[in-house]
């Protein structure tokens, strides 16, 4: 189906449109939903929210720029709601879940467990990091997103680093 | 490690990162969606009945505020206008009449008139009997008396046409007003050009004196009069309006659901349902807030019910929970009754396999299922009058709150009837948004007769699940009203 009557389907509610709506962009906005949630049952979480929100909102799509990007838009905001609110930092986990064979070269690890280190950072580290190295956003629209100074922007971002250097080091280390 | 080594790590890996979400995701999305769905299907009706009574009452007291305020000074001006525009033969008399008293000192604004080239349109309107001739001499002749003692003159003028003005104030002072005004204006444009002769300034002075002197007490006197009269109608109507009255109505009313659905339990939701008239009595008292506005409220006793149809009913020898429908709280009688739904594709597997079953051990019996509810209705609704003669027309919005008093479920096969029990999944307290309109017939100063036909749609009728069923009521209450 083409994609603008999919869309003006979607508008009208129609159950159909919605579901194949669904299953062409769940996966993208799912890994969007893993890089910045703690875990894959709230990331599932907010790929719910983030759908009903799309489906609310699909009214208010205008034809103008990438649909992709605005899914996307909603998606990120949905959860950056959710985290950027706690300033609860969550104890870091030290503990690294085994895996299969490392190889000591660091471009060997694999997505599963640098996306199991960016999950284990604490809310605003997990955000930054996301924002700012994953999707290309700068520390100003980040501050704006998260409600901080482009500072903390800019040091939650380096702490982020920091603790994942960490992590990778030890990883490391461990199958040496 | 650097930070750049490490952001390219990430950005390697994560480039395009896609993840298949559980499928379960979407069923929870689906239904959060049907969930809303449902949500909307109820808000409108209070979002459009709240909106309607709030647009009825803004519209009320703009309403309110635009005719009570400029109602008395604006009246005279109506008149006028209505007369510029249509000059009826009567007001061409009247104007006729007051050239009399004009003749007497505007003359000489009559002869500018005639000079000046300036005054054309005007002119018709002051057809004069008179020849050219007859106006000068008179003119003349108020100039000698004006250059005597003009202030004498002026006022003797001024005597003369407020006595004329008095006989004939009742026909002509609104013509006159309107011409008088103009004069005015005439004059003051008039003395001004004409100022440098002098024979026609003097008397122009006296036009303009005495054309302004009525203009200025006649509209007064006008407008005391028009409130005067204005207050003394408010005091008739306020004697006889009264703000309470009273209604005693009984009504036929017809209780359906809009959508499919079954409260009693899911099976029976694509079962036909027929609704059923019953009645409901109750008494009204109603308050004008403003003449055309009433707010009112009541108690009223209201039977509602409806018939499932296509039931099979038996009975089993043991009781069974299993069978028993969970929305009823079995009478002690009927703890042995198993209901089956026979339409076409209502009930789940488990029941088709028991409604066979019953149809092989034990005869069961195909009837209806009936289910009452009688609730004391205690509604609030405003009641705006768009006429309001001898027939009254009014629209009728508001609101209900329902509380139950009663209600039962009951089978019935060939003329027999067998209480079920209760339903325990009817909300002891809902509401209704309510709309119709009321017509009236006066009978006399205090008694009226009205008949309203109401719809009523009911929400939280039911607690939990309901599928689609949306009961409304469709009510023709007819009463009695006495005015107090």
């Amino acid at each position: 189906m083409h994609l603008e009557e999919l869309i003006s389907q979607c508008q009208k509610g129609q159950r159909a449109a919605q579901e194949a709506l669904y299953k062409e962009y769940s996966p993208v906005l799912f890994g969007l939903c893993l890089k910045y949630s703690p875990n894959r049952s709230e990331a599932e979480d907010n790929l719910h929210d983030s759908f009903m929100t799309i489906f609310e909102k699909i009214d208010q799509y205008g034809f103008k720029g990438s649909f992709e990007g605005w899914l996307k838009r909603i998606t990120v905001n949905t959860v950056l709601q959710k985290y950027r609110k706690s300033n609860h930092l969550k104890v870091v986990h030290d503990n690294i879940p085994e895996e299969e064979d490392w190889s000591r070269e660091p471009e060997q690890i694999s997505l599963s467990q640098l996306l199991s280190y960016i999950q284990e950072l604490p809310h605003k580290y997990r955000l930054t990091f996301s924002l700012y190295v994953l999707d290309g956003y700068s520390h100003k629209e980040i501050s704006e997103l998260l409600g901080t100074s482009t500072g903390t922007s800019k040091s939650n971002l380096a702490r982020a680093r920091m603790i994942l250097k960490e992590k990778i080091e030890k990883n490391n280390i461990n199958i040496a | 490690m650097e930070d750049k080594d490490l952001d390219k790590l990430f950005q390697d890996k994560f480039e395009g990162i896609e993840a298949p979400p559980d499928p379960q995701v979407w069923d929870r999305i689906a239904s959060s969606l049907d969930e809303k769905k449902k949500k909307k299907r109820v808000v409108p009706f209070w979002w459009l009945s709240a909106g309607a009574a709030a647009v009825l009452l803004l519209s009320l007291w703009l309403g309110g505020v635009f005719s009570s305020e400029p109602q008395g000074p604006a009246l005279p001006e109506i008149v006028n206008e209505d007369l510029k525009e249509d000059p009826t033969p009567e007001d061409q008399r009247s104007i006729t009449q007051e050239q009399e008293i004009q003749e007497t000192t505007p003359l000489a604004e009559e002869q500018k008139q005639e000079d000046l080239p300036v005054n054309s349109a005007p002119k018709t309107r002051f057809d004069l009997p008179t020849s050219g001739q007859q106006i000068q001499n008179k003119r003349q002749g108020l100039a000698q008396q004006n250059s005597v003692s003009p202030k004498k003159s002026v006022k003797t003028d001024k005597e003369r046409i407020e006595q004329v003005l008095q006989e004939k104030n009742s026909q002509v002072t609104r013509v006159e007003q309107s011409n008088n005004e103009k004069d005015t204006e005439k004059n003051a444009v008039d003395s001004g050009k004409t100022s440098d002769q002098s024979d026609r300034t003097s008397t122009a002075v006296v036009a303009e004196n005495t054309a302004v002197t009525p203009t200025e007490e006649n509209p007064k006197k006008d407008l005391f009069e028009v409130i005067k009269e204005q207050e003394a109608v408010a005091e008739l109507e306020e004697g006889s309006s009264k703000k309470w009255s009273l209604n005693a109505a009984v009504a036929p009313v017809y209780y359906n659901t809009l959508g499919e659905g079954s409260p009693i339990h899911s099976n029976f939701a694509t079962n036909s349902k027929s609704g059923e008239v019953n009645m409901s009595y109750g008494v009204n008292l109603a308050y004008s807030v403003t003449k055309k506005l009433k707010i009112r409220s009541g108690v009223h006793r209201v039977d509602l019910g409806y018939t499932t149809n296509d039931i099979a009913f038996s009975s089993s020898l043991s009781s069974s929970t299993s069978d028993m429908i969970e929305n009823i709280d079995y009478g002690d009688n009927a703890v042995n009754l198993v209901v089956t739904s026979t339409a076409r594709g209502g009930g789940n597997g488990a029941l088709e396999e028991l409604r066979s079953d019953i149809v092989a051990d034990s005869p069961a019996r195909n009837g209806q299922m009936r289910q009452q509810m009688r609730y004391l209705e205690i509604p609030v609704e405003m009641q705006y009058r768009f006429i309001d003669k001898k027939f009254s027309l009014d629209l009728i919005g508001g609101f209900s709150s329902l509380m139950l008093i009663d209600n039962q479920v009951s089978l019935s096969s060939e003329g027999r009837v067998t209480t079920m029990g209760e339903a325990n999944n009817v909300n002891p307290f809902n509401f209704s948004t309510n709309l119709g309109v009321g017509l009236g017939y006066q009978l006399g100063e205090q008694w009226s007769l009205s008949v309203e036909p109401l719809f009523k749609y009911q929400l939280n009728t039911f607690d939990g699940e309901a599928g689609n069923f949306q009961p409304y009521s469709f009510g023709v209450y007819s009463g009695i009203n006495f005015r107090f």
